[in-house]
């Protein structure tokens, strides 16, 4: 389970922290889709400098791990409103020497309470002076890789107000010389600071020499590191350094550091060391005599990555103080501490032999150490155990013989070890059998761990006890190829247990017992039958709250649908199961409503449906892995109601737009929080193609649907009300005439009878006003061009002769001060006839055109106005057809010309009164014939 | 104007515009306003001309980018995975390419019912409704705008055609305000406005032929940086030119470097939009009406049954009848440019990343070499048309043998070369086709009809040539071959029999109905009453004359109709003669007929 290839341990680590409530995600789309109530916060941002204000809106955050592998700058205020941060990690580079980040001064403004700080694979020599003066509340600064040559390039960044600083770490740096050369500007160290130093790490450094009083600031501390290259122990203790109560000394690489015994124990005795750690260092001359130069002060020593196959085992007697001994990849062949003592008893109370070449332990091999609680031998060449063994040390708790070739557990093994609490045995290949009764004695055992049992197809766990012990809390069995386990008749547990099974096949005879009720949590691992009588077995663990099962998809066969009436689970985690084959997964998930956190990896399932998680209604983590493609319908979450996290693991998207909603609902979802969908993948034909860039880059379904609709829709609307306002204009107005027509004749009956009933005085009153209506007999209308002809030779023509005809002529019978539109508006309304005198230049007037549009409407809305149409001079059609409803009118109404010739004028006068006085009555039933 | 009321009641701009001016020159102001007038004509053939240029560019572009997107398999799967977007595009094609067939039955009742300006607004509004479903690319978008497309296609190049001939007619009006045909609207006489026609069209394909350089654009701009090179997309390719068969075999199913992301689709999409969008406004505001609004009611009035008929009883003119031939080379040479030469020689050889120069080159020199036209001003017609084919005959040979090795870019120069060439072909062809029609029919009632065919011709070809798509290069050269031969002996003979005064026959126009309800006209219900009456008996007369002059192709019909408006001529009716309507044929004979009607009417 290995979240990414890449050396990211911290965020491993931070995902393990607190699935729960951790956020992880690329920088690029913003951290706006945060929730503002998260704590911890680790971040892959990718972009190349961190803006101002980018985690104000989150202020409850308590740790922020940032990987920004391609960060060149910090700008000031990038911190800013996160009162409560108290553990801060960025990451810059991981490679070695450090890179060079622009930081602006004010980049750690506001973080009061800060604790620890982690800035790895970043330079310090851009650090602005004031750099870490806001930290004041800070305990533990460590500056990974920095590439820093010198030690004033960290500790001259200190700042006085620093008053709890007490760890401070410089590893993997290039400090080869450690010396107080001061600061920048003639400056000391800030001596007061350093000296409230207690745990001081410049391990990974290739120290060379350290000076003279270089290390005298610091008096009291608990823990310091070094890493030396061929450096000369005596140096250290030149070095002006106080008392040091544990003392780590490594050797850069290999074989590079050989320091003498005699010198390391002159040290110890110096500083006062209490544990001292060597590491890769060559030492010379293990021996007794020299160990008791060391003093009693040593407590603790631990010798890691050397070769001591040939040192002298008993060396402890020459101190007899040791109580703690560490040797780990030492190549030890054996450890017969007590022989070579002599006899002498040792207060050791912790002995670990982890990863050496122990082969055997033989009789009374650790009698010496009647203290002894802890005996770790795991991970050596123990094939057998002789008898008596493991006798003098009754006090022994924890005993670890994992990954030995322990092939037989014999009966007294284990008998001298009745304060036995943990005992891990896996690891080993037990062929040879295991007696029964092999751990009667360990009454107090809580934690057992058994494996890998080979050839032994039955396995009586009460004959391993007889008489189970009630406080065994965790019991590991690992079966190897398969065995009957059978439970036998054991009192019930007093504790929950937690239960692992590993093997390929477990089979159980007697599922109904006392155990397995009692067990809260199961793991069963790399089956491919895990039943009872063909019958899967984990519905029997009637009160399991937490299951893991891994199955070999090809061969298991049982069907397992019945995890469903596990209840009460709370975690499931399901590993190389095969849906596809087996089990319908729309009814696995079913009544686990306790359900809180459902882990799927490899499951063969094809398809993530709606209707397998319709009862997870608790479901808070869900966790997604598979190496097929994986189709995730949509909706898929929606009756997850609890889920605040879902892992995407590695799912196999298809790229294919139709899981855009997925994205959709990982943006709109404010309960739930989607992490590592950054990294999925989605795979067509050949290609494996980053899922969400993919996805963004072709899938931007709303706003291509958006555009297409609004543009449709302009498109449409101009279409619609071009062609409408072009073809469908008139009939529109004449619809609206004729309903509004029809609706004032069916409510002025009504109202004209109402009317009548009351009476006849309206009716006089309207016809006066009709009567006063018509002033004039003809309205005239012509240019002001043809001026004298009007008033020349019709005005005398009609006015004077009889019957004698009353014409509206503008200039004269306009009312002076009204508007010219009013005037001739109304002026045409109060004639009966509207005559039109028509030139050239009547048509290009304005005003005109007003006349003959007004005459003309009135004509149309009142069928008794006559407009009488006079040419004055030759219009061609050509020229008429400009005016298209004037060529209309002299197409369609009789028109007058004025003739050339002299005689004809006087018809053409008589012709015109005739037209002019014409009585309406006459006009609305014949028509005549002007011409 | 009307003489001032009250000087003080009036603001001072409009006491000017009311008050007496001694100094108004008739003359002068008449001029004038025929200025403004011919001004006019000269906006709408450059509105028209650039508004179809801007429409084609955005459509021709953003289906060459569709199309190279939509062939990327990449891209497509993973835009589209299951949506089928290949069969999309194949049913696209199809939609444009054979909803023309049909155009025939309907484009001239389109085209009179709404009138050529608002028929090349409408198709404008066509073409950017297909490109706004380009944003959104399902089935049930890119098909049915696809079929609209293909149904407008038609349409709009017969309103084109017309509006650009109509316009030149409506300029020789203009400028010669003062001639009698003039002003009682008779029928212009014969060749007077050929000189307009040869320049509009030739204008108007100048204009229009760039549309195929700003075609390139999204492709330079945008996709250009996408491609991949040569190497990668002709890598399988065995055989370029006239040995290749289809389009380009082999060709890689992957042409993108990269894919573009869909926001910077949408930019793309949106400025194409745009521009489609500035054409619909300039069709719309630029462009005037090419008719009359009288002259409209009359072309809409003649009868839907009528106007349904005609195109197909224009067929009987034998002009038309052997210009077919060279429609069709018209319309397969379109698409045998882009198709066949640009792909199938130019990307085959160069690859991918050079066809848009490839394409830039033909535009430019088809809109350089329609120039050319303008000197029908001095040459005779036939001049533009077999110039055209003495250019494209000898280019189909030399294709035939020649086949460029793949993946040769060396061999861009020669390629361009004969392109241009073609380009230059293709220009006389198309403008030459253009300005004949416009001068073989002066009529303006049945410009819509003649376009119509014309194009109708075309789009059958270009149909044909969406058949053959998989066919080996050297049918398709054949075929071409052959049909620029019969084009060209075809319109050798008609030309030959026009010079013998041979007759055609037209159709006669039948005279206008005025049967609508009154509102259209703003005139009271029954004021058509009695000419409707006139006109029916017209009409029977019309019947027989038609009769007799699809017998004898003789002009028969003129003197009936003189009767009937002598019947009518009490009042000296000034009355718009619709004599004018009848339709003449035999030339010759129409002109002494004019004359004698002009002596017998002043």
């Amino acid at each position: 389970m290995c979240y990414f290839s890449v050396p990211f341990i911290f965020l491993e680590q931070c995902i393990y922290e607190s699935i729960t409530n951790l956020i992880f995600l690329y920088l690029r789309s913003g951290l706006e889709e945060v929730f503002p109530d998260v704590r911890s916060l680790c971040i892959l941002h990718s972009s190349s400098s961190l803006p101002a204000d980018s985690f104000s809106h989150i202020p409850l955050l308590e740790h922020l791990y940032l990987d920004g592998s391609h960060l060149a700058k910090v700008t000031s205020g990038a911190f800013a409103g996160l009162p409560k941060l108290r553990f801060l990690h960025i990451l810059v580079s991981s490679s070695w020497g450090g890179v060079n980040v622009t930081l602006e001064p004010g980049v750690f403004q506001g973080l009061s309470s800060l604790e620890e700080l982690t800035l790895a694979g970043m330079s310090l020599a851009l650090a602005p002076p004031a750099l870490l003066d806001p930290l004041v509340r800070v305990r533990s600064l460590r500056v990974d890789r920095a590439g820093a040559r010198d030690l004033g390039e960290l500790f001259c960044l200190l700042s006085p107000g620093m008053e709890k600083l007490e760890t401070l770490e410089l590893p993997d740096s290039m400090v080869s010389s450690i010396q107080n050369g001061g600061c920048s500007g003639s400056n000391p160290w800030p001596t007061v600071l350093l000296s409230r130093i207690r745990i001081l790490d410049l391990s990974g450094n290739p120290v060379r020499r350290v000076e003279p009083k270089s290390l005298s600031v610091f008096q009291n501390l608990s823990s310091l590191s070094l890493s030396m290259v061929d450096v000369w122990v005596g140096q250290l203790w030149g070095s002006g350094m106080g008392r040091v109560n544990k003392l780590y000394l490594s050797s850069y690489t290999l074989k590079q550091f050989t320091p003498s015994l005699s010198d390391l124990c002159t040290l110890v005795v110096k500083h006062g060391v209490e544990s001292l750690d060597l590491h890769l260092a060559l030492i010379t001359a293990f021996t007794a005599e020299v160990m008791k130069r060391c003093g009693p002060g040593l407590r603790q020593l631990s010798v890691t990555s050397e070769d001591l196959s040939g040192m002298d085992l008993g060396f402890w007697t020459g101190t007899g103080q040791i109580q703690g001994l560490m040797m780990v990849l030492t190549k030890l062949t054996n450890a017969s501490f007590c022989s070579a003592g002599g006899g002498r008893v040792w207060n050791l109370t912790s002995l670990i032999l982890h990863e050496n070449h122990l082969t055997e332990i033989t009789t009374d091999q650790f009698s010496c150490m009647p203290l002894l609680e802890r005996l770790d031998l795991s991970g050596n060449h123990i094939s057998s155990l002789a008898h008596r063994a493991l006798q003098g040390i009754p006090l022994l708790r924890v005993l670890d013989l994992t990954h030995n070739k322990i092939s037989l557990l014999g009966e007294d093994d284990f008998e001298g070890l009745p304060a036995l609490e943990v005992l891990l045995l896996e690891g080993n290949k037990i062929s040879g059998g295991i007696a029964h009764g092999v751990f009667r004695r360990q009454h107090r055992l809580q934690d057992l761990s058994l494996g890998e049992i080979d050839i032994i197809y039955q396995l009586y766990l009460n004959m391993l006890f007889l008489g189970f012990p009630t406080k065994l809390q965790h019991l590991l069995i690992d079966t190897g190829p398969g065995t009957y386990l059978t439970v036998g008749h054991v009192p019930a547990p007093e504790f929950p247990m937690v239960l692992e099974l590993r093997g390929k096949m477990i089979q159980s005879s007697d599922c109904e017992n006392n155990m397995f009720p009692m067990v809260r949590e199961l793991k069963v691992g790399e089956g491919t039958k895990f039943d009872c009588n063909n019958i899967f077995l984990a519905p029997y663990f009637l009160n399991l709250e937490s299951f893991e099962f891994s199955a070999n998809p090809e061969k298991f066969a049982t069907p397992y649908t019945t995890i469903n009436q596990l209840r009460k689970l709370k975690r499931l985690k399901l590993t190389n199961l095969n849906f596809s084959n087996h089990t319908d997964p729309s009814v696995t998930f079913r009544n686990l409503t306790e359900l809180r956190s459902l882990v799927l990896i490899n499951c063969r399932l094809n398809f993530l449906t709606r209707s397998m998680f319709t009862d997870l209604v608790s479901l808070r983590v869900l966790r997604l892995y598979s190496e097929s493609p994986l189709i995730l319908l949509e909706g898929v979450f929606i009756p997850l109601l609890s889920l605040s996290t879902l892992v995407f693991d590695q799912v196999d998207f298809r790229c294919d737009c139709s899981n855009g909603w997925l994205l959709d609902w990982a943006d709109n979802s404010r309960k739930t929080q989607v992490v590592l969908l950054q990294r999925q993948q989605c795979i067509w034909h050949y290609q494996r193609l980053n899922f969400l860039s993919t996805m963004e880059r072709l899938c931007q379904t709303e706003d291509d649907f958006l555009s297409y609709v609004s543009t449709t829709a302009t498109v449409c609307t101009l279409l619609c009300l071009a062609l409408g306002y072009r073809f469908l204009r008139w009939p529109c107005v004449v619809l609206f005439f004729r309903l509004r027509g029809w609706v004032e004749r069916r409510v002025g009956r009504r109202w004209w009878r109402r009317k009548r009933r009351m009476g006849g005085q309206w009716e006089e009153l309207i016809e006066g006003e009709e009567g006063e209506e018509v002033r004039y007999d003809a309205f005239v209308s012509f240019s002001s061009g043809d001026e004298a002809w009007v008033l020349g030779e019709m005005a005398p023509m009609l006015e004077e002769g009889e019957p004698r005809l009353r014409l509206c002529l503008h200039h004269r019978d306009f009312e002076v001060g009204k508007g010219i539109v009013d005037n001739i508006a109304e002026n045409i309304y109060c004639s009966r006839r509207t005559v039109c005198v028509l030139t050239r230049r009547y048509l290009r007037s304005d005003w005109c055109g007003l006349e003959m549009r007004v005459a003309t409407h009135r004509l149309l809305s009142e069928h008794s106005h006559r407009l009488i149409l006079i040419f004055l001079e030759h219009i061609s059609p050509f020229e008429l057809s400009a005016f298209h409803r004037l060529a209309k009118l002299a197409r369609t109404r009789t028109y007058l010309d004025w003739p050339q010739d002299e005689d004809e004028r006087v018809t053409f006068w008589e012709r015109l009164r005739r037209n002019i006085a014409e009585r309406d009555a006459d006009e609305l039933h014949d028509p005549p014939e002007a011409s | 104007p009307l003489p001032l009321p009250s000087p003080l009641s009036l603001p001072p701009p409009m006491e000017e515009f009311l008050g007496p001016q001694p100094e108004y020159d008739e003359e002068e102001e008449e001029k004038k306003y025929y200025r403004r007038k011919k001004l006019g004509v000269v906006k709408n053939v450059l509105g028209a001309s650039v508004g179809g240029m801007i429409i084609y560019s955005v459509y021709m572009g953003l289906l060459q980018m569709q199309l190279i997107l939509h062939y990327d398999e990449t891209y497509r799967e993973v835009k589209y995975g299951n949506l089928g977007l290949e069969d999309i595009d194949k049913k696209m094609l199809m939609g444009i390419n054979v909803t023309p067939i049909i155009a025939l039955l309907y484009t001239p009742i389109l085209i009179r019912f709404l009138g050529t300006k608002w028929m090349m607004f409408l198709a404008s509004g066509i073409y950017a409704l297909f490109v706004s479903t380009n944003y959104w690319e399902r089935y049930y978008t890119l098909v049915p705008s696809a079929v609209a497309i293909g149904a407008a296609i038609v349409p709009l190049w017969a309103s084109l055609g017309t509006y650009i001939t109509r316009m030149a007619q409506q300029y020789y009006e203009y400028v010669n305000y003062k001639e009698d045909h003039v002003q009682e609207q008779k029928k212009l006489p014969k060749g007077v406005c050929h000189r307009y026609v040869i320049i509009f069209q030739s204008v108007f394909f100048i204009i229009f032929h760039l549309s195929l350089v700003f075609a390139e654009f999204p492709q330079r701009l945008f996709l250009h940086q996408f491609l991949s090179d040569y190497n990668h997309t002709l890598y399988n390719v065995k055989h370029c030119g006239a040995e290749g068969s289809g389009m380009i075999e082999g060709f890689n199913r992957t042409v993108l470097k990269h894919l573009p992301r869909s926001l910077l689709l949408i930019q793309v999409e949106s400025v194409l939009m745009g521009a489609a969008f500035l054409s619909m406004i300039i069709f719309l505001a630029v462009c005037g009406a090419a008719y009359r609004p009288t002259e409209e009611i009359d072309l809409r009035s003649i009868g839907w049954g009528n106007i349904f008929q005609l195109p197909f009883k224009h067929l009987r003119d034998y002009r038309l009848r052997l210009l077919i031939p060279f429609f069709i080379y018209s319309g397969l040479d379109s698409l045998f440019s882009v198709t066949g030469l640009t792909l199938s020689y130019g990307v085959c050889t160069v690859g991918l990343e050079w066809l848009y120069l490839l394409v830039m080159v033909y535009g430019l020199s088809c809109s350089l070499f329609s120039c050319l036209s303008l000197s029908l001003l001095r040459l005779p017609r036939y001049v533009s048309l077999l110039g055209g084919a003495v250019i494209h005959g000898p280019l189909l040979v030399f294709l035939l043998f020649w086949s460029p090795a793949p993946r040769s870019p060396d061999q861009l120069p020669y390629l361009l070369v004969v392109i241009a060439l073609w380009g230059m072909g293709s220009a006389l062809n198309k403008t030459g086709l253009s300005i004949l029609l416009g001068m073989l029919y002066e009529d303006k009632e049945r410009l819509d009809f003649v376009y119509t065919i014309y194009h109708w011709w075309q789009a059958i070809a270009i149909f044909i040539v969406y058949l053959w798509t998989g066919l080996i290069m050297r049918a398709k050269l054949s075929i071409l071959l052959v049909i620029l031969l019969l084009a060209c002996f075809c319109y050798w003979t008609m030309e030959r029999r026009l010079a013998k005064n041979m007759h055609f026959r037209l159709p006669r126009i039948p005279r206008p109905k005025h049967k609508v309800k009154g509102y259209r006209y703003l005139e009271e219900e029954n004021s058509d009453e009695s000419n409707s009456e006139e006109s029916d008996e017209d009409d029977d007369e019309e019947h027989q004359e038609e009769v007799i002059r699809e017998d004898f192709g003789g002009d028969a019909g003129s003197q009936g109709s003189d009767s009937t408006r002598e019947r009518r001529g009490g009042a000296r009716g000034r009355r718009r003669r619709r004599d004018d309507d009848y339709e003449q044929a035999g030339e010759r004979e129409e002109r002494e007929k004019e004359g004698e009607r002009g002596i017998e009417k002043e």
